[in-house]
């Protein structure tokens, strides 16, 4: 082979895109998207120097006809701030503090207990070894997330642990922040002004308007809870703040075929986001009677899902603020040189590094479904327990070294060549449910059919290149009105 | 700087001091310069008894009677509005043949210190070619900071040539302006190619805390194009890595890249290369180039109508606005501009360079309008008035 090539080509991963488009991804994560000539011409050296695409592709440190040493220098760089996520460890620490719930929703996977039945609350003793445990994170970012069951139903529990975090942090200095995630059918004024006075936020449940709320969201004395919801919204925000009640939707068959309802419903109650997840195959969601609802093929949900986002660029178009989360991380990860932290989603997985699940009985799990699949049988996840073993135990136990060394994109049979890689995650634990395996096997994952679509269709948006499609998502990327995004910019 | 040019009485050697248009009752401890605005001023009661011996040096239009100098050393022949535009506590230096140079202009946002006239770089649009530095540039400038009132000095910009070139003489000037100037808000001009060496990154960083801003130029997304221009071979990288010890020194940074038929093709493509390679930069300026100096001799390669790259710059503005990063034109008349882009327009020019040809006159947005500038050759042929 000729050593006289004009340019160097450094590493890049690179695939197709729809339209006969060849997507071109730095190890940093800049990209370019060519036509296929083009990419040829990149890749069999005949682009000519000084030419505006070899300076866009120079630009992009994909290729460099002069120095490599400062080149790969810089792209290490970007690559640690890419990969800052890992500099903090675990952030995310979420603690069940009951599994009894007053509701029964159908799609719970997280195997609700009646409510009456105290057997299923975490003891004030196993509480003060979670913070513990929690407070000895090298973090300096923590935050601490109530789930259940319904939460509320052990606010005892709930209050030891914010007491004991924020009396150790007094020697830790952490940022230290709560959030409490409840049905809010349960909230009252004395319990809002408690989580007023500690600085709790609060995360909450909202599927769509009532008939949709309420089809699957159903009380366990029967009934819906769409009603009692919006009560108690109104009186949260009141005493709390407008924007300290942040929903999570959880998307049924029904909701997908109707998703401008959900979005609508979320504007009319003015949110500022709404995150538009499939369901997972756990818990209740895969019992058989309700199949139908929950168990839709991933293709009817990317399709509803790219609808969706269309409906919602054109809803801020017209002044309407409302950000698609998923979208909006995913285009961060895109369009800006930063860290995205996003537990679901990361490489290696979140599970475990970025947050982790302690049981109401002080097991700990790297994540949800861990503590899923230990519910139905299977404690191969289990890290440990928060009354026996200490943080290293814990943290570097072989369940997490296992966790870690399968879910390197870098290093994973049809990711590591992937260009969607840097933005992209795994998600072992998944995988082993679904597959069979840590490693999961790509082309009949579904995991990897969804986030391949997403990403494809968000690179596909921008590189439509329409001016107003780019003035929302920077909005949702920087949080900003489209309106902010253009002052003295039209 | 500017200049003025009179006829010079008495003068032997090069007179540096202040300019004071009323005399003080108490005798002061710097060196005054008195601007005699009219003759009455040199035979006013204050004049004959308190201050004449105090005083370094007289400024002065026309009919003056010579012996109402009192044998003090003079400039007289003013012009009446070169006079006029000096003024209290301005730091003037007066050459023997009768050239009084403004080194300071009170209350002025665009004062500088031009520490050397040497550069590690020879830029195609340089307006001020470098050069080699007097013997004394070191000790007038250390006289220049003597002279100026702390409570008055509120910014000031160090600048050449390449500053970084003084070495730790730098850090040394850094910190006497500092000490002597503590309210002032310091600018370091500089190409930051030196400050790739990380220790002495860090020494510039600890001696201008927290009053410094780096201002460093990036012309071009490629090395190939920034040493171009430049006149340079390896100043992408070192700027590059400049402006990285900077970050990790978590010292304020701006960018500035100039205008011109060499870079205004790529300006979105640069605006994205610093959004993904400097996103800690405190501020992008797009400068309007000024056409003299060597900028002047390479016009017929660098000329572009600023008319003509205006979308261009618009869509690279939008594109950092954005993304949040703070833009700002400096050097272009709002006439030039497309209107999204206005509001990012500041008034750059100094003011002594700052010209409005006669078609600004009718213009309803001069006052707001930072004009062109009056050193150049060359303008824009797209001026109008604007509503």
């Amino acid at each position: 082979m000729a050593v006289t090539e004009p340019y160097l080509l450094l590493p890049c991963r690179f695939g197709h895109l729809a339209g006969n488009r060849v997507l071109v991804v730095s190890e940093a994560g800049e990209f370019v998207i060519l036509r296929p000539e083009e990419f040829s011409a990149f890749t069999e050296y005949r682009l000519e120097p000084g030419s505006p695409l070899f300076l866009d592709l120079k630009a992009r440190h994909l290729l460099t006809d002069t120095r490599v040493t400062p080149v790969v220098n810089l792209l290490a760089t970007k690559y640690r701030t890419k990969k800052a996520f890992l500099k903090n460890f675990t952030g995310l620490h979420i603690v069940v503090v009951t599994l009894r719930c007053n509701q029964r929703c159908h799609y719970c996977h997280a195997s609700s207990q009646s409510a009456d039945d105290t057997r299923w609350d975490m003891s004030p003793a196993t509480a003060k070894n979670v913070v513990d445990k929690i407070m000895a994170t090298p973090s300096p970012v923590v935050k601490i997330e109530f789930q259940g069951g319904e939460a509320l139903l052990n606010l005892k529990v709930v209050k030891t642990i914010v007491r004991e975090a924020k009396r150790l942090n007094k020697k830790r200095r952490k940022d230290l922040s709560f959030v409490i995630c409840t049905n809010l059918t349960l909230m009252d004024e004395p319990t809002l002004a408690y989580l007023k006075g500690e600085d709790i936020t609060v995360s909450t449940s909202l599927d769509g308007p009532r008939d949709l709320h309420d089809r699957h969201r159903v009380m366990r004395s029967g009934g819906g809870s769409y009603d009692l919801f919006i009560r108690n919204l109104e009186l949260s925000r009141r005493v709390l703040g407008h924007d300290q009640v942040s929903p999570l939707a959880t998307l049924s068959r029904e909701s997908l075929d109707s998703l401008p309802e959900v979005i609508d419903e979320y504007v009319r109650l003015g949110f500022r986001g709404i995150f538009l997840r499939n369901i997972n195959p756990y818990g209740y969601a895969t019992t058989a009677a309700h199949r139908e609802s929950f168990q839709y093929p991933m293709a009817v949900f990317l399709e509803a899902y790219k609808q969706a986002v269309r409906y919602i660029i054109n809803l801020n178009l017209k002044g309407h603020f409302l950000v698609e989360d998923f979208a909006s991380i995913l285009l961060s990860r895109i369009l800006t040189p930063f860290s995205t932290g996003f537990v679901d989603l990361q490489s290696p997985t979140g599970a475990g590094l970025a947050g982790v699940v302690y049981d109401y009985n002080g097991n700990v799990y790297p994540c949800d479904e861990g503590r899923m699949l230990a519910k139905m049988g299977d404690p191969r996840f289990c890290m440990g327990n928060v009354n026996r073993d200490g943080y290293l135990d814990l943290f570097t136990s072989p369940v997490m070294q296992e966790l870690v060394g399968a879910s390197c994109v870098e290093t994973l049979p049809g990711c590591h060549s992937c260009p969607l890689q840097i933005y992209c995650g795994a998600d072992p634990i998944r995988n082993y449910t679904v597959q069979g395996n840590l490693a999961g096997h790509r082309p009949t994952s579904d995991f990897c059919e969804k986030h391949k679509a997403i990403l494809e269709f968000l690179l596909g948006l921008i590189d439509e290149g329409s001016p107003d499609v780019q003035d929302v998502f920077w909005a949702w990327i920087t949080n900003r009105s489209v309106a902010q995004i253009r002052e003295g910019c039209r | 700087m500017s200049s003025i040019v009179g006829r010079s009485v008495g003068l032997e050697t090069p007179l540096m001091g202040v300019v004071a248009g009323r005399l003080p009752v108490r005798p002061s401890p710097k060196p005054l310069i008195y601007l005699a605005r009219s003759p009455e001023d040199l035979t006013s009661i204050p004049y004959r008894v308190l201050a004449r011996r105090r005083l370094l040096a007289i400024l002065a239009g026309g009919d003056v009677d010579q012996t109402t100098l009192n044998g003090i050393p003079a400039v007289v022949d003013l012009p009446p509005e070169d006079l006029a535009a000096l003024g209290e506590g301005d730091v003037v230096f007066i050459e023997p043949g009768g050239r009084v140079v403004v080194l300071y202009k009170a209350g002025s946002p665009h004062n500088c210190l031009f520490v050397t006239n040497r550069c590690n770089c020879l830029c195609l649009m340089c307006p001020q070619p470098p050069g080699d530095d007097p013997p004394d540039m070191w000790e007038q400038n250390l006289r220049l900071i003597d002279l100026l009132d702390p409570r008055e000095a509120a910014c000031l910009a160090i600048t050449g040539g390449e500053p970084t070139l003084l070495g730790e003489k730098l850090i040394e000037l850094v910190r006497l302006v500092r000490q002597k100037l503590p309210k002032a808000h310091l600018t370091l001009l500089t190409n930051a190619r030196r400050l790739k060496d990380l220790d002495y990154a860090r020494e510039l960083v600890l001696a201008g805390h927290p009053a410094l801003l780096v201002e460093a130029p990036l012309f071009a997304d490629t090395d190939t194009e920034h040493d171009h221009i430049m006149g340079a071979r390896g100043a992408f990288w070192d700027t590059i890595q400049g402006l990285h010890n900077l970050a990790l020194l978590d010292q304020p940074v701006g960018l500035r890249t100039v205008l011109h038929a060499l870079t205004a093709p790529r300006l979105v493509p640069y605006a994205e290369f610093v959004y993904r390679n400097l996103p800690f930069v405190a501020q992008v300026a797009f400068m309007g180039m000024e056409t003299t100096g060597l900028a002047e001799k390479n016009l017929d390669l660098l000329w572009m109508d600023p008319f003509d790259y205006r979308e261009n710059l618009a869509a690279a503005v939008r594109h950092l606005h954005r993304r949040m990063m703070p833009v700002s034109i400096y050097n272009h008349p709002l006439c030039v501009l497309t209107p999204e882009s206005q509001r990012f327009a500041r008034q750059s020019i100094t003011t002594w360079k700052q010209v409005y040809p006669p078609v600004c006159d009718s213009c309803a947005q001069k006052s707001q309008c930072g004009g062109i500038f009056g050193t150049g050759v060359r303008m824009s042929a797209h001026l109008r008035p604007l509503a």
